[in-house]
């Protein structure tokens, strides 16, 4: 083996096997330039060792330890609502949710087909209302009056046709 | 704190027990904090990592087992933590190495001068150290800081014996030849 094979060792020494060990000590003993690394690597070795004696020290640990509770105490309480929130990450749970509010959309939207609409409450807003001025009622209602004076009326419903014709029978027998 | 106490410490604090999760904060902050530095080199983010270690260690107190220490696995929170810190400055590190602080405490009241020399080798490893890559720098101080034995280092870092001794090789032979630089001619004493 190569000088240069023994240095890696050299500076692994203290992780060799006994067996490792004792070659490099015989190498040691034939070549002067290997004996005097391994000599450095040492001295090297014990001044990192008394560095590793020294400890850097919390200069208030009572302040630091109360600084970590007191976040503990932050996190018991999220903690306390990730519980609850917990709860929603069930499949059951997120399922039932989602066709409560797809039912919930599709009753609005079968809603809204009864109902007149009003789209243009923005316009009256942004042309007749100033800025300051004392707002008169009668200013949105005349719109809406207007409109459904102008609308043609609703069409109605089979369910209403259905029961008004059921309702005509009965009332002719 | 005896084996048994800590035991009964951590069972109360797995179930939940804040009390007892102060006692451990406690017992193992000045530990947490003198291995936080050894990575930074800065007293306030040494503090930082410590608090958002032990709120980690809360967090997974339901996780540990008793087969593993408390302190190995407080190890690896604080060396990962650190080691998340490094990789984020390290580019901006290599340019303020001048900049390093030593705020080192002798444990015993040793003489002054003592203490001079001992903060003068402190600083001469903390420089050396902060040039070496965050993966060399965790191995070394795991390994020859805080003399922890190569498995140990190997679990903590989550690496194989192979890699860890590489990477010590070249944090021992940087390390090494910074010391002999700055030991070798005016201290030939110490060496």
């Amino acid at each position: 083996m190569k000088c240069k094979e023994f240095e890696a060792r050299i500076y692994l020494y203290e992780e060799l096997t006994d067996s490792e060990k004792a070659l490099i000590d015989k190498h040691r003993n034939d070549c002067e330039a290997c004996n005097k690394l391994a000599g450095q690597v040492m001295q090297a070795g014990m001044l990192i060792k008394t560095a590793g004696l020294l400890k850097a020290e919390v200069k208030n640990p009572h302040q630091l330890t109360q600084r970590i509770m007191n976040s503990i105490a932050k996190e018991k309480e999220m903690s306390v609502l990730d519980q609850l929130v917990s709860y929603l990450d069930n499949f059951f749970i997120r399922y039932a949710f989602g066709v409560a509010s797809l039912l919930l959309v599709l009753f609005f939207l079968y809603e809204q087909q009864s109902i007149d609409r009003v789209d243009s409450v923005t316009k009256i807003t942004n042309t007749e209302v100033n800025p300051g001025t004392v707002l008169d009622m009668n200013v949105f209602l005349n719109h809406y009056r207007k409109q459904r004076v102008k609308k043609d009326p609703v069409p109605i419903s089979k369910y209403a046709y259905y029961k008004s014709v059921r309702s005509v029978k009965t009332y002719n027998q | 704190m005896t084996e048994q106490v800590e035991q009964e410490v951590i069972r109360k604090a797995m179930a939940g027990n804040t009390d007892a999760f102060r006692v451990i904060v406690d017992h193992y902050q000045s530990f947490a904090y003198s291995v936080s530095f050894r990575f930074l080199g800065q007293a306030e983010e040494a503090e930082d990592i410590v608090q958002e270690s032990f709120i980690r260690l809360w967090k997974n107190m339901h996780r540990y087992r008793s087969e593993v220490k408390l302190s190995t696995w407080l190890y690896r929170i604080i060396t990962n933590l650190c080691l998340d810190y490094l990789k984020s400055t390290y580019a901006r590190q290599q340019k303020n190495l001048k900049d390093v602080q030593t705020e080192y405490m002798l444990k015993s009241q040793n003489a002054a001068d003592e203490e001079l020399n001992a903060k003068e080798l402190n600083e001469q490893i903390q420089h050396a150290a902060a040039e070496l890559t965050p993966k060399q720098k965790a191995v070394f101080i795991l390994r020859d800081l805080e003399g922890l034995p190569v498995e140990e280092v190997c679990n903590i870092l989550s690496m194989s014996a192979g890699n860890v001794k590489g990477n010590l090789y070249y944090a021992r032979q940087h390390v090494g030849t910074r010391l002999k630089k700055y030991y070798q001619m005016d201290k030939i004493t110490i060496l």
